[in-house]
């Protein structure tokens, strides 16, 4: 019976492992892939860390098992042996973490440098400043762009053109916003771009990306921000930058709409 | 018994009250404020018109009457066909669509047919071509009476639906879900978070509502409410809906919110037609059975042509609310540009006698003019009061906030329209032309236009007031500024 106790707790960690294993394949659930180059070296990051804490989970449980097997195949007769701590194994177990804490600290710090700082942002977004203002609010995305020709001031401008929940990008170059909140905290998180960055009440907080493929994305709160949180969802529009212009000149249009010039939409509209 | 034993049952019943929700899990509509007034026998008839009419959340009733699209496609039906073995059968019927029925699986559909009462079926198989349909069963009664005065077999010639409802029922499920903790299960714009909020979520049992492309009073068309549902009402609890809801979901909730709307309105009207018969009148009358029995030919005699009038009047307003070339407002002559003059001419509208806007809105457009200070007759605070009889605080301008839209042609609408809920007058036809604008003979058309052209100017000045350097002081217009060096701006 002891026998088999053991075997079956160091079953569970190898039937974790085998799971975990197979489960990107069989698309039980992992992330899709990264959409963004910030985004790869991101996951990189996390590759790095799973083989890290893969490596100490087979150690650990390994470990495990065989100290329980070890007393389950033992005789009966044997008494018991007690020791109170080991010096060296303490010190052992408390530099090799300490080590592996310090590497990941050091090893991840260009990417959160490249992520988060200013002045290291891609140069074009030093050059043309923020594309566009988004801020969360209870319970949507609300988007200010500049006006056509015009740099986006941080304080709104007559002309400046307005959307709700709907982000368009140009692909293939870096992209700097502001987010901001009008409220309570909220976290923009866009999963496919790996981005995650928590909005915070009366901060204007920059933040950039690259896209390099079109396609429509996900932006979603991640921060439980109200009752509604579950429905701040928006669509990261991400485009030639053509398509870009097309949909800032129609932005435009809606928004000088009068209903009666030529170019005016409402026909249709209403 | 032990505490041990107390506890734990009382946990028991504990999990059992959680899984199974508060109440009985069904859901119902409250009756309105003023069916609550009338006398009891009143009060009854007015509800229970009201539930044969509309139903209740759980089994909705759609009056064929009223413009509600509950997604059932009609029909007759004009055979009944043979099985295959060649037998009769009343499981083999061909029907014929007033309307396309596109669908890739028929199976499953539900199929009503009405002979004095509605009785239902459920479709097998449909073939488009012949309009043969077969039946998984036999035609059952709706409602599951066995009644002998009923035909049990649906006869020729009969009105058919199919898929009755099946829209309404997908709105009011996403409307549960998304809308009714604020704006009730009722729509009485009650549900338990809306004490939280301000401006109050809307109560659409009026059938009044403030952001509309329509004319005074007109209730919203389908295109209205979709660009509330889509935009939000900036500056209020009322959230954008759009990427969450997608478009047929969009059109099933609007559905339902014109539903819960109309069957409001049905309520508050027929609640009108019954005004002689209140508790008050009763507490105060001397001859209260005299009024008892009044009430009683009341319904009798006159309630078949009250609800007439109510129906008939339902049905062209809610009707006319989608056509937009009878009940849109809409300009005569383009927007003015933008230009100092213009703003100047639009702040000169905006203080002068005429249309006084400076009398709400006050003189620097913080929505603090001195109208916010009187008192209402019968108020006892002070302030306007909207439709709902709530303060409502006419808008600060200075925010540059448009809960309406900022597009011209919304901020147009306001001011020719006005917010009749919130008393916010329609200037429509109303504004001063400066003199030697027109001849004396000027045309009806060239009167229209000048009219249009006086609102337009208030359009510029009202979105020129967020940026002004001090109230009333206005800044150079937008065009001027584009000469000037560039600023970059800095972040953070
Ligand atoms: C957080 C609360 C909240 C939720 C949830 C909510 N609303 Fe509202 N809604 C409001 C408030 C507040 C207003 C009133 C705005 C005002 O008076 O300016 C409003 C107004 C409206 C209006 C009236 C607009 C007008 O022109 O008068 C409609 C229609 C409406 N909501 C529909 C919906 C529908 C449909 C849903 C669900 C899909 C929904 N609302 C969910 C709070 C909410
Ligand atoms: C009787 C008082 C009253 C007068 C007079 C009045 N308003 Fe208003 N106005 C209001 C109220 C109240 C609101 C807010 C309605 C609401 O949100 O419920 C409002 C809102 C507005 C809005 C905001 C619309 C939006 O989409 O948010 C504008 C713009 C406006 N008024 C312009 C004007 C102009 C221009 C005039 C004069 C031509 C005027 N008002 C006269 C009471 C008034
Ligand atoms: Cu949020």
């Amino acid at each position: 019976m002891k026998k088999f106790w053991a075997l079956f707790f160091f079953l569970w960690p190898t039937v974790a492992l085998i799971v975990c294993y197979i489960a990107p394949s069989r698309d039980w659930w992992f992330y899709t892939e990264a959409m963004s180059p910030l985004g790869v070296r991101i996951d990189n990051l996390f590759y790095m860390i799973l083989w890290i804490v893969t490596a100490v989970f087979i150690g650990t449980q390994y470990a495990l098992g065989y100290v329980m097997w070890k007393g389950a195949t033992k005789s009966e007769s044997q008494p018991a042996h007690f020791s109170h701590g080991s010096h060296s194994l303490e010190l052992i177990w408390t530099i090799v973490p300490a080590f592996v804490l310090v590497f990941i600290a050091l090893y991840q710090m260009d990417v959160w440098r490249d992520f988060r700082v200013k002045s290291s942002f891609p140069e074009e977004t030093q050059q043309d400043g923020a594309q566009m203002e988004i801020t969360a609010r209870q319970f949507e995305w609300r988007i200010r762009y500049p006006g056509p020709g015009k740099q986006l001031e941080l304080t709104p401008q007559p002309d400046d053109l307005y959307a709700v929940n709907e982000v368009h990008i140009p692909t293939g170059r870096p992209v700097k916003f502001n987010l901001r909140t009008d409220d309570v905290q909220h976290a923009f998180f866009a999963p496919e771009l790996r981005i995650k960055q928590d909005a915070v009440p009366g901060k204007v907080i920059p933040v950039w990306v690259m896209v390099e493929e079109s396609g429509t994305y996900n932006l979603l709160c991640a921060e439980l921000c109200g009752w509604g949180h579950y429905k701040m969802r928006a669509n990261i529009y991400a485009e030639p930058e053509e398509k870009v212009q097309e949909y800032m000149e129609q932005l435009l249009q809606d928004q000088n709409d009068d209903g009666v010039s030529e170019d005016s939409d409402d026909a249709d509209d209403e | 018994m032990s505490i041990r034993t107390i506890i734990s049952s009382s946990l028991v019943c504990l999990a059992a009250l959680v899984m199974a929700g508060c109440g009985n899990g069904e859901s119902s509509f409250v009756p309105g404020k003023s069916t609550g007034k009338l006398m009891t026998g009143a009060q009854a008839q007015v509800r229970k018109t009201v539930d044969t009419v509309f139903g209740t959340p759980q089994n909705l009733v759609v009056w064929d009457v009223l413009p509600i699209n509950d997604g059932g496609i009609r029909g007759t039906l004009t055979d009944y066909g043979k099985s295959s073995a060649g037998a009769a059968t009343t499981k083999w019927l061909t029907i014929t669509l007033d309307s396309d029925w596109a669908t890739d699986s028929p199976e499953g559909a539900t199929i009503d047919f009405y002979s004095g009462v509605w009785s239902q079926a459920t479709i097998k198989e449909w073939n488009p071509e012949t309009g043969q349909v077969l039946l998984t069963d036999k035609v059952a009664r709706a409602d599951g009476s066995k009644k002998k005065d009923v035909p049990q077999k649906p006869s020729v010639g009969e009105k058919i639906v199919i898929n009755s409802g099946v829209v309404l029922r997908h709105g009011r499920s996403l409307y549960q879900r998304h809308c009714s903790h604020c704006h009730g299960t009722s729509g009485d714009g009650a549900g338990p978070t809306a004490e939280y909020l301000h401006p109050l979520p809307r109560d659409y049992r009026l059938g009044k509502f403030k952001f509309i492309s329509n004319k005074t009073n007109s209730r919203p068309s389908r295109d209205d409410l979709h660009r509330i549902l889509k935009n939000g009402v900036p500056g209020t609890y009322m959230p954008s809906f759009v990427p969450m809801l997608k478009d047929e979901e969009l059109t099933a909730v609007i559905e339902y919110v014109r539903f819960l709307s109309m069957r409001g309105e049905f309520e508050e009207k027929l609640g009108i037609a019954f005004t002689e018969y209140t508790m008050e009148a009763y507490s105060k009358s001397d001859e209260k059975k005299q009024l008892v029995a009044d009430l009683k030919s009341f319904i009798q005699e006159d309630l078949k042509d009250e609800l007439e009038y109510v129906q008939e009047d339902l049905k062209t307003a809610w009707t006319d609310a989608d056509d937009f070339e009878t009940s849109g407002v809409f300009p005569v002559a383009p927007r003015v540009p933008d230009s100092l003059a213009s703003r100047q001419r639009g702040r000169e509208l905006f203080v002068g006698k005429a249309l006084n806007c400076v009398n709400c809105h006050g003189i620097d457009a913080r929505g603090n003019g001195p109208q916010t200070e009187d008192f209402e007759e019968g108020a006892d605070e002070p302030g306007l009061h909207n439709a709902w009889g709530h303060v409502v605080k006419p808008r600060n301008l200075t925010t540059g906030i448009y809960r309406g839209g900022r597009r011209p042609i919304d901020l147009y609408r306001r001011i020719v329209a006005g917010i009749d809920p919130s008393k916010m007058p329609a200037f429509g036809g109303k504004m001063p032309i400066p003199a030697g604008r027109l001849a004396a003979d000027a045309s009806p058309e060239d009167r229209a236009i000048a009219q249009d052209e006086q609102v337009w100017h208030l359009v510029n000045y009202v979105l020129s007031v967020p940026f002004e350097v001090e109230p009333g002081h206005l800044p150079e217009p937008v065009l001027a500024e584009t000469d000037e060096p560039q600023t970059t701006p800095e972040e953070n």
